[in-house]
């Protein structure tokens, strides 16, 4: 399975108040069970959050410590799948696999000290084709 | 406290530490090309890659030169996930570069356009018996493109969130912990495997620790001229001290290595220091070490290598066992052997990781052996083609060196479970093919590089005009002539298991009147279960590892044929390496290897111990042992309907080593029976069982 690195880079703000520091690649597509690494190349400390979708569909955190400037970040982040949810907010269970359903497509995540840093996953039932 | 909470602690040490720096100089990387993502893969069946060459000074007997460990972008192939079909992505790895001195570009520069991207081995280190190498070994990886994890060397483990190093949290069974674990993978060193030399100091020394070079603004501190003259004054020593005799030169860290280079090593090492917890402090070990009188573990940036090969004296037999009263100490016991080497990254912790990030390569040690062949294959007047007179060609006719790979970027303990293994390729190429004429014999030099798998080579069925091989070296030192057995024309060649680490040297000929195509099948083997002869319900099935295509070319098919050489000509056997008799044997040993599997662990134990600062085993110097080594992993299948038992790593089997207690032959006995995760100490003593340990430095 890859593994991927994803950078925190400067970025110089379009408005006031705007962000100051961004996600490089600000899409990575990725498979569940992937690692993915968060370096920091910025002068400030980030620390990646998930954002949507909330929990229960999706863990609350992904086990990230905060992002020293010039380092990466530790633990390693392994990619799962947010879980299909039932009318009341509950995961459903396949009453074959006795296991939760997992629901590929978008999801986003921000840095935890600058919520207005913003990035996204696009987990992948399957890896791209390509002719 | 946890090792997890400990761990976690020590990060905190981390953090103060570059929080500091950053106060002092603003250390602001440029930029990485970072460009990972789902790529196209490379078509199959594109020809093998003759990998660049970091080659012998034939008049001043050297290997002389640069290697480097870097990082970069390269394309990864990935097994099927989901019903998907294999697939490709551009990955982070680490790899080995370098080039000999007086070359004016690498040997991954060389390649670039060739294959670029392409995972390949490092360059092929070419040297010959009794040559002196010496060479200037730099670690340019940056540290910032890998998990910070990565950035301990000591009291560290690497961490992925609830999975590694312990998953008991999400009712897992895996807990490792320090030295146990995966961690300070971007920490290089280099092991020249199937080398007799010095184990230690700056020859083949496993147990060096030569951290990345620091970065400021993105650059290295230690770059190539920082030990310029360090190194050059050290190497002009080290040439002199080696040149009247064998000897484990340097010995004594203080008076032999230069002052210069010392004292920037204490300086880089205590600025490496700056804010981390005692006991994960680098120079305070170095310290007691060089106080001991031992050889110190910890360096930064950059290190000199420099060993001999020895040549054994011709004519000379050695006593056996070793008879010290009559012993000319000049007279070496035991010479370097020629054949196929290999060389790998050996981090302990990290050895799987870097042997799957390709940093591996074929290490070719040329002596009586390669001279004998050509003299059957040149001067023979009818069979002229092989090896080209022209030293410029001569390694690309009809020599083929191939590293088999299964590149990968993250072992399988630090991910989810169940996700395939990693998948062949050979020289940075997947399923390459190899063009013969009919009529021809070529050497295949193989290494498989895979930290796990073994490659179990089938031929192709036999017919009048099958291609055909025989073996007639293995793990670096040629077969007996005794033991040489050439196919007769159209009779079936004998299939080949290679084990993770294992080099095998292969005749292989194509008839006159052959044509078409020859698909050389690889079975992927972990376990006796996996072999196409375990009696399976259901066998694995096989893929070429390479395809020989066979072209006929009018006035380029040899005629007349070339046969493969007789056993009269072939290579006489290296007077050093007699069977040692049963009645020499002094004492006898039992070791038992065993493994677990995730679900139960994935412990790797020698006599129930996992790897540590405790001495196993002790010999005592000039004395013959025998060792039994039981490998009591199970692999679930009936012992009765196992047609192979014993064959690879994990059945559960036993088998014999006889062991000369000469300090040469230790590495190699170390080597062929370990898995490269799992190291066993030793210990030689000189008198009794109570003397000082060699090679092992203090930590």
């Amino acid at each position: 399975m890859p593994d991927w690195l994803i950078e925190i880079v400067p970025v110089t703000p379009t408005e006031p108040g705007g962000p100051t520091a961004a996600f490089k690649p600000a899409t990575q597509d990725v498979l569940v069970g992937d690692n993915i690494t968060w370096t920091n190349r910025t002068e400030a400390s980030h620390q990646p959050v998930p954002l949507n979708p909330k929990p229960l569909a999706w863990p609350a955190s992904f086990g990230v410590d905060p992002v020293p400037p010039d380092q990466s970040c530790n633990p390693t982040y392994s990619v799962v799948a947010p879980v299909q949810l039932d009318s009341n907010g509950q995961p459903v269970i396949d009453p074959n696999t006795k296991k939760t359903i997992p629901v590929y497509g978008p999801v986003t995540y921000q840095c935890k000290d600058h919520p207005n840093e913003v990035g996204t996953f696009n987990i992948l039932k399957v890896p791209p084709t390509f002719s | 406290m946890s090792p997890r909470d400990l761990t976690s602690a020590r990060r905190s040490g981390i953090r103060n530490f570059v929080l500091a720096a950053a106060a002092i100089a603003i250390l602001i990387a440029p930029l990485a090309a970072n460009a990972q993502s789902f790529v196209k893969c490379p078509p199959f069946g594109e020809p093998l890659l003759k990998i660049k060459e970091i080659d012998r000074n034939k008049t001043d007997k050297k290997l002389e030169g640069v290697m480097d460990v870097k990082d970069q972008d390269r394309i990864v192939w990935f097994p099927s996930i989901n019903g998907s079909p294999e697939y490709c992505a551009t990955q982070h790895l680490r790899y080995f570069d370098g080039y000999a001195t007086g070359d004016t570009m690498s040997a991954m520069d060389a390649m670039a356009k060739e294959c670029p991207k392409c995972p390949l081995p490092g360059p092929t280190l070419r040297a010959r018996v009794g040559d002196l190498v010496q060479l200037s070994f730099f670690n340019e990886i940056n540290l910032t493109n890998f998990p910070s994890s990565q950035y301990l060397d000591r009291e560290g483990c690497d961490e992925t969130a609830g999975i590694y190093p312990s998953n008991k949290s999400t009712g897992g069974t895996i807990n490792d912990q320090y030295p146990n674990c995966f961690h300070g993978s971007s920490t290089a060193n280099v092991h020249f495997h199937g080398t007799h030399t010095n184990p230690g100091s700056t020859g083949d020394n496993v147990l060096l620790q030569i951290r990345p070079t620091p970065r400021v603004k993105g650059k290295p501190v230690v770059d190539r001229d920082t030990f310029k003259e360090s190194f050059h004054n050290f190497f002009q020593d080290c040439a002199v001290n080696l040149a009247t005799k064998p000897s484990y030169w340097p010995t004594n860290y203080t008076k032999q290595m230069p002052e210069y280079y010392r004292n920037k090593q204490e300086e880089l090492l205590k600025k490496h220091d700056e804010g981390l917890d005692a006991e994960q402090k680098l120079w305070p070990p170095n310290e007691e070490a060089i106080k001991a009188g031992a050889w110190p573990q910890y360096y930064i940036g950059a290190y000199p290598i420099c060993y001999q090969l020895p040549e054994y004296p011709e004519g000379k037999v050695p006593a056996i066992p070793p008879d010290p009263a009559a012993a000319d100490p000049r007279i070496l016991q035991m010479g370097q052997a020629p054949g196929t080497m290999w060389y790998h990254m050996h981090k302990h912790g990290s050895t799987t990781l870097n042997i799957n990030n390709t940093l591996i390569g074929a290490y070719i040690i040329e002596g009586k052996y390669d001279d004998q062949l050509m003299d059957f294959y040149k001067t023979t007047a009818t069979n002229k083609n092989w090896w080209d007179v022209d030293d410029t060609k001569k390694y690309d006719k009809n020599v083929k060196v191939m590293v088999i790979q299964q590149v990968s970027v993250t072992p399988n303990l630090e991910r989810a479970a169940g996700q395939g293994r990693p998948i062949f390729s050979v020289n940075g190429r997947r399923q390459p093919v190899i063009t013969m004429h009919p009529g021809e014999v070529q050497l295949w030099r193989i290494v498989n590089g895979p930290a796990r798998s073994g490659a179990y080579l089938v031929p192709p069925a036999p017919t009048a005009t099958s291609l055909q091989w025989v073996q007639i070296a293995q793990d670096g030192v040629q077969f007996n002539p005794k033991n040489y057995f050439p196919p007769a024309a159209g009779a079936a060649s004998q299939p080949i298991m290679m084990s993770a680490g294992n080099r095998v040297d292969l005749l292989v000929r194509v008839p006159p009147g052959a044509s078409g195509s020859f698909p050389i099948q690889v079975y992927d083997v972990v376990k006796a279960t996996e072999l196409p002869t375990a009696n399976q319900a259901q066998p694995k099935v096989p893929e070429p590892l390479v395809t020989v295509n066979v072209v006929s070319e009018a006035g380029k098919d040899p005629d007349p044929a070339m046969p493969f050489i007789s056993t009269e000509k072939f290579p006489t056997f290296p007077s050093f390496l007699p069977d040692i008799p049963e009645s020499s044997i002094f004492s006898r040993k039992n070791l038992t290897f065993n493994s677990t599997t995730r679900a139960t662990g994935a412990n790797h134990t020698i006599n129930g111990n996992k790897f540590g600062d405790n001495i196993d085993q002790v010999m005592l110097l000039n004395t013959n042992e025998e060792w039994t080594i039981v490998n009591t992993t199970a692999d679930f299948l009936d012992k009765t309907k196992r047609a192979q038992p014993g064959a690879i790593m994990h059945p559960s089997t036993s088998t014999s080593i006889r062991s000369r207690s000469l300090r040469s032959s230790i590495r190699g006995i170390r080597s062929t029976c370990t898995p490269p995760r799992s190291r066993s100490q030793v210990r030689i003593a000189t008198s009794t069982p109570t003397t000082r340990r060699r090679g092992i430095p203090a930590r």
